[in-house]
């Protein structure tokens, strides 16, 4: 039997990576700390937990030192006095603060500094520290010691008193103080350090035993992926009924659960979260009371990126259970061990903790109205087959399941790149095949069964069904004979060349139709660039160019000074399957921005330093200086809106830098994830856009902008 | 355990066994999996097996354990093998040999039934099926159980129907000696003669140095493999009076041919058992319609007796998937004696699998025929379905008749003479079957091509005759009717034209196969006088279908196509109005 084996990779908290941050307009609470945001490590497509980088330097460039030092010269004196004396120093013998700050940032720069402080911490104390941290640095204070009582025992003058010590030793500080309602807080630059100073103690055990059983589950360890084709495919073919509650039919929902019966059990919910996810983007369509797949939408969805893939699934998850990817993330730093679930649930809890009262910090009023949230339970990730529960004696714990696995493991070459035709009809598609292949498959035989390996047969109803949806006699057999082993046996080409008759004389293709006036013909044909964009010429100012191609031809095409019509004219019947394309995109578009707004709480406090309190100092809310925050800045929104006037807001993109935008109002929403969203139209825009609160940086009322 | 896609093998949760057979671990793989399940499908590139209860009995009657199987599968799977199949494999692997049949030292009318404890003795006897069989001896704690002699067969039957096999050691009654040995010559040739390794090993397997876990069970090999062959070294091997039960008697002769020419005894020792003569040799060969024959639907079998009239020390089953139910009954009343079942296939189209391992015994051997082809034992098959137009005026008669007569009209459409005719002119140096099934049409062509036919009505020495001058050569082609579907060895026939069959029966597709399976120019092997000139015979074979197009007979035939081609045989499918291009190799 193994024992619980900490791993040095596998921490709770990240110590900060430094690299240079971009520069900002410091309109917001943005401390000149330096950290950067969170990255994906190589070997997952998750996104991580708050302050986890792991390969960590603790060199600092001059620029961090000078934001150090900005960000030290804004604090309390005392506070500082007190940081550089526990890191060893001696202030009675430096006269002056400048001096001390100075002298501050130079310890705070050596890793052995604040570690020998912690070293000397009581239990209490380091406790306190370790919750702290892993609440992400801010704390309302009647409700950590709640929490702290609740994980540690003890009484509250005890812990009370271990904050207090902290306080005089600089690690904590405080907030002011609103109708008694005060935060405890890590000044953000000590972060990554207690973070690397702690980095045993905030490491989540691991645990490995043959003894350990889970549950009796009969269902094929899938991938995500095998298992929403394999679900698309099948209603592809066998559309749903759907009964006046718009649930499926019965029949049909015991056949469907009947056929996949070795992806998913009935008391599990995978399959309720597949056909929402399916449903959600626009994956099915509803014909009647039938609900069938969207054979284009889904085609999109396979021809997307797996990371994009990935952040959509990750993002419904999100939906459906708090910060889910940083769970499954954490797990799966475990490297497949088992982890134990009463540390899990306890970081959980501060995760969840530290997002509210980051909340509660920037709300008006600081009184949490809100009781403290219960023990959490995974069984959401556990009924959709994300996690599973192993139990060893009395201990539970968990690990990830293949599903999530093949979400987040990049793909690998060895992946099974061929399917096996057979003479006698029959298609074997191992688990594991490129699920493009599995669902043109669908799309071409009877699918007869779904296991390790997914059955299909090729019957004369199949090729028919695949001529409708538009395959060719060519098209077909070059398929079969590229992607099947062995290419396609005789018996079934001579066959398969019967049933998909002679190519037609008469063929649809799918291209976009370019016309360009004819007083531009002449300058649009002679420029070499736009030449690579065009399909066929079919006369002087009508060319035909490919679908996928047009937003780079725009671009081109805005750059040599052409104006082109906004929108692409649609002729009937031919905008549905569109509209549900453009959805999808705008989904992952929107999956995006609740991944960047997990970023957002991953990334530190943003308390000001003038905003913080020496521990023993007792100020009151209104004595601070006021700032922006989001609850202003959504305030200012209404306004606008209510008076139907222009907005002039500063915008932050993640991978550009921010820029001011001219916005009309129109309502303000809320994402899944609880942010709010302002939606409005800029001067240049045909469609309504979405800007998230939390993403401006600055915003004011104006007049409507000039033409 | 981890998915391993560079394994050869996957496990599908209803039991199929997918092999790659491209695989580099394809031949160590496959003799591990044929110990426990039936091949079902052998395309090129992927082998279908399945396990079942029968199949996994078996194994364990050869003395496979579950944790081998288990293991062994896993090694060699992709992916994780399901749950439900690893608990059925478990099950009921654990469960044969639970319950035994051992002999009773103090009884000659008895056998005792052993359990292997209490607790599963407690849950047998509890069986409605079985327990009216049993007999009970002792206070219900301390009890034994045993058997009538006489009951033997329908134990282990009823205890296979309540899923529980049981082992049977009673071993066997002697038997009247017999003295066999194989001929080291073919008698009256210079043909050196000597049972190949593999049939010499089935035998072996088969009897078991005479131990009582052998001397029953079922040795399964290709059409053309030399099932005869492996009967006649069992039979050497045991060295007593034996009965054997073929399907026609056609085949009859063949087997009373292979035994005079190929081993010590004599037309004295050997002869057959019919409504000519009911004389008991030695060595008696019969049919199963001789001996499971009613004189009317009221009155009982005839010559049902046969198995009592002599102490038969072996009984042959030969085609044993075409035991009928009759010779089932008789042959559960003869568990005492030695039975060896031969077949290609142990799929029954009736579904008693069961009875066959129950009362003939377990698979003892195997051997598949890609294996037999690599060795040059059978030939290397072409299949070729040509297509042929319909009419316009049979077109309309077509259309207008019923389902039943649809498929007549199809098969029977004369524009497959033309067909006929071109094929003879393209294998004029072969030796051609054609094969039908409607009387009406086989007569036609014989009467336009002049040749001869052999069907059902045809005299008994008649066809022999023409058996006889088709195998020395005096006759090239010959037209036969479903009669010679089973059990007639032609060996030198290479060419066989199916102008029409019945639906889509894979049964009768694969016998006809069968038919033109044998090797061709084998060394040693004497080549006919007349031969001599021509141009030495190449072991490879053609087997047409002749199909009218856009039929109910193009339909059935699509379902006999999927079979062979399932079975890995090389199927292509042509046009008759392409026919200067139609070409077989």
């Amino acid at each position: 039997m193994s024992t619980n084996t900490p791993d040095a990779n596998k921490n709770t908290r990240r110590p900060h990576r430094r690299k240079p941050k971009r520069r900002r307009t410091h309109r917001r609470n943005q401390p000149r700390v330096p950290h950067v945001r969170k990255t994906n490590r190589a070997d997952s497509l998750l996104q991580s937990p708050p302050n986890y980088p792991v390969d960590v330097s603790s060199k600092s460039n001059r620029r961090d030192v000078a934001d150090l030092t900005d960000y030290l010269t804004q604090l309390p004196e005392k506070l500082v006095t007190a940081l550089y004396k526990s890191t060893g120093g001696q202030p009675s013998r430096v006269g002056k603060l400048d001096r001390i700050i100075q002298l501050t940032v130079k310890a705070l720069g050596q890793d052995s500094r604040i570690k020998a402080v912690v070293k000397t911490l009581k239990p209490n104390q380091l406790n306190s520290l370790i919750t702290l941290v892993q609440c992400g640095g801010i704390a309302h204070h009647n409700e950590l010691i709640e929490e702290l009582i609740q994980s540690y025992g003890g009484r509250q003058r005890d812990w009370e008193q271990a904050l207090l010590s902290l306080g005089k030793l600089g690690l904590v500080a405080r907030s002011a103080t609103e109708n008694t309602h005060f935060f405890y807080i890590v000044p953000e630059p000590l972060l990554p350090l207690l973070q690397q100073a702690l980095q045993k103690e905030l490491t989540l055990p691991t645990f490995t035993h043959e003894g350990v059983t889970t549950d009796e589950s009969r269902t094929l360890p899938a991938p995500f992926e095998f298992s929403l084709t394999s679900l698309a495919g099948y209603l592809y073919q066998k559309p749903a009924r759907l009964t006046q509650q718009q649930d499926f039919h019965k029949q049909d929902k015991d056949e469907l659960h009947g056929f996949f019966s070795q992806l998913w059990t009935r008391d599990t919910e995978v399959f309720d979260f597949l056909l929402h996810f399916l449903l959600s983007h626009g994956m099915l369509s509803f014909q009647g009371m039938e609900v069938s797949v969207n054979p284009d939408v889904f085609d999109e969805w396979l021809g997307m990126s797996q990371a994009d893939r990935s952040r959509l699934v990750m993002a419904k998850l999100n939906e459906d259970f708090q910060l889910a990817e940083w769970l499954l993330w954490v797990i799966n730093q475990s490297n497949g061990d088992w982890v134990p679930a009463h540390p899990l649930r306890s970081l959980y809890r501060r995760w969840v903790l530290g997002d509210r009262w980051r909340k509660l910090f920037y709300s008006d009023d600081w009184n949490p109205d809100e009781s403290m949230p219960d023990a959490p339970h995974f069984t959401t990730l556990l009924k959709f087959g994300f996690i599973e529960k192993g139990v060893w004696g009395q201990e539970y714990f968990y690990r990830l399941t293949e599903q999530t696995m093949s979400l987040i493991r990049p793909m690998t070459a060895d992946e099974v790149q061929k399917f096996y035709l057979t003479p006698n009809f029959e298609i074997v598609a191992p688990m594991g095949i490129s699920t493009q292949l599995l669902f043109k498959l669908s799309e071409l035989a009877e699918f007869t069964s779904c296991d390790r390996a997914n059955t299909y047969k090729v019957t004369v109803q199949s090729i028919e069904r695949a001529k409708n949806r538009g395959w060719t006699r060519d098209e077909v057999i070059r398929f079969f004979e590229r992607y099947s082993q062995l290419g396609i046996p005789e018996n079934v080409l001579f066959t398969l060349k019967k049933w998909l008759g002679k190519q037609p004389v008469a063929q649809f293709h799918d291209v976009l139709l370019l016309t360009v006036h004819r007083n531009f013909v002449r300058h649009f044909e002679s420029e070499a660039t736009f030449k690579p964009f065009i399909v066929h010429r079919f006369m002087p100012g009508l060319y035909a160019i490919h679908p996928e191609k047009k937003n780079a031809l725009e671009t081109l095409m805005r750059e040599h000074n052409i104006e082109f019509g906004e929108q692409t004219l649609d002729y009937p019947q031919g905008g549905d399957v569109q509209q549900e394309k453009n959805l999808l995109s705008q989904q992952i578009a929107e999956a995006s921005e609740i991944q960047a707004s997990l970023q957002d709480l991953a990334s530190p406090t943003n308390v000001q330093p003038h905003e913080i309190c020496f521990i023993t100092e007792e100020k009151r809310k209104d004595e601070m200086a006021p700032s922006f925050n989001r609850s202003i800045c959504k305030n200012i929104c209404e306004d606008a809106i209510t008076n139907e006037q222009w907005l002039h807001i500063q915008y932050s993109n993640r991978n550009a830098p921010s820029k001011w935008v001219y916005v009309y109002p129109e309502k303000l929403n809320q994402s899944p994830n609880g942010k709010w969203v302002l939606v409005g139209k800029t001067p240049d825009a045909a469609h309504s856009l979405n800007f998230a609160i939390h993403k401006m940086t600055a915003v004011e009322i104006t007049e409507a902008p000039s033409s | 355990m981890q998915v391993q896609l560079s394994n050869p093998v996957i496990v599908q949760n209803d039991g199929k066994v997918l092999v790659e057979a491209n695989h580099k671990k394809y031949e160590q793989t496959r003799e591990f999996i044929t110990q426990f399940a039936e091949l079902e499908a052998s395309p090129n590139a992927l082998h279908t097996y399945q396990i079942t209860k029968i199949s996994l009995w078996n194994a364990a009657s050869s003395g496979l354990k579950t944790e081998a199987i288990v293991s062994g599968l896993n090694r060699v799977s992709k992916y994780p093998i399901p749950k439900e199949v690893e608990e059925m494999i478990a099950d009921t692997i654990d469960r044969y040999g639970l319950v035994r049949l051992v002999a009773n030292p103090e009884s000659t009318t008895e056998l005792n039934v052993e359990f292997e404890t209490p607790y599963i003795q407690r849950l047998f006897v509890g069986e409605p099926l079985v327990s009216e069989l049993l007999i009970r001896k002792g206070r219900r704690r301390d009890a034994t159980y045993s058997i009538k002699i006489a009951n033997r067969g329908i134990f282990k039957q009823q205890s296979l129907m309540a899923d529980w096999p049981v082992e049977d050691l009673a071993g066997f009654s002697p038997g009247t000696a017999l003295e066999v040995s194989l001929r080291n010559r073919i008698k009256n040739t210079d043909v050196v003669f000597e049972p190949r390794d593999y049939q010499w090993e089935a035998a072996r397997r088969w009897y078991q140095d005479g131990h009582s876990t052998g001397g029953c069970g079922v040795v399964v090999l290709a059409c053309g493999g030399g099932k005869t062959i492996v009967g006649i070294t069992a039979m050497s091997l045991v060295q007593r009076k034996t009965l054997i039960l073929a399907t026609n008697q056609a085949s009859v002769s063949q087997w009373i041919d292979e035994i005079i020419s190929k081993t010590t005894l004599t037309h004295r020792d050997v002869g057959a058992y019919n409504a000519d003569s009911r004389e008991l040799k030695p060595v008696t060969v019969s049919t199963y319609q001789m001996v499971s024959h009613k004189k009317s639907k009221d009155q009982g079998f005839e010559n049902l007796d046969i198995f009592d009239k002599a102490d038969w020390g072996l009984i042959i089953y030969d085609e044993v998937h075409l035991l009928p139910a009759p010779v089932f009954g008789a042959t559960a009343h003869l568990q005492s004696m030695r039975r060896l079942g031969l077949t290609a296939t142990l799929v029954r189209e009736d579904g008693r699998e069961g009875d066959v391992f129950t009362l003939v015994g377990p698979k003892r051997y195997e051997l598949p025929w890609q294996d037999l082809q690599k060795m040059g034992f059978i030939a290397s098959i072409s299949c070729v379905e040509i297509h042929i137009e319909l009419e316009a005026n049979l077109r309309e008669q077509y259309e207008d008749a019923s389902e039943k007569d649809k498929f007549m009209i199809a098969c029977s459409n004369p524009l497959k003479i033309e067909a006929v005719r071109y094929l003879l002119q393209k294998h004029h140096h072969d030796n051609i079957l054609i094969i039908g099934t409607y009387l009406e049409q086989l007569e036609i062509i014989s009467t336009e091509l002049n040749l001869p036919v052999i069907t059902g009505k045809t005299p008994n020495h008649l066809r022999e005759k023409l058996f006889a001058d088709f195998r020395s050569g005096a006759i090239r082609t010959l037209i036969v009717s479903k009669v010679a579907n089973f059990s007639i060895d032609l060996p030198d026939a290479n060419v066989a034209i199916q102008l029409s069959g019945t639906f889509g029966s894979r049964q009768e597709e694969a016998q006809r196969l069968g038919r033109i399976l044998r090797p061709k120019n084998l060394k040693g092997k004497r080549r006919r006088k007349q031969n001599a000139k021509q141009r030495p015979m190449e072991n490879k074979a053609w087997f047409y279908t002749l199909v009218t197009k856009d039929t109910k007979e193009q339909h059935f035939a699509l379902n006999r196509q999927k079979f062979l081609a399932g079975q890995g045989y090389r199927y292509i499918l042509q046009d008759f109005t392409d026919r200067p291009a139609l070409s077989p190799t």
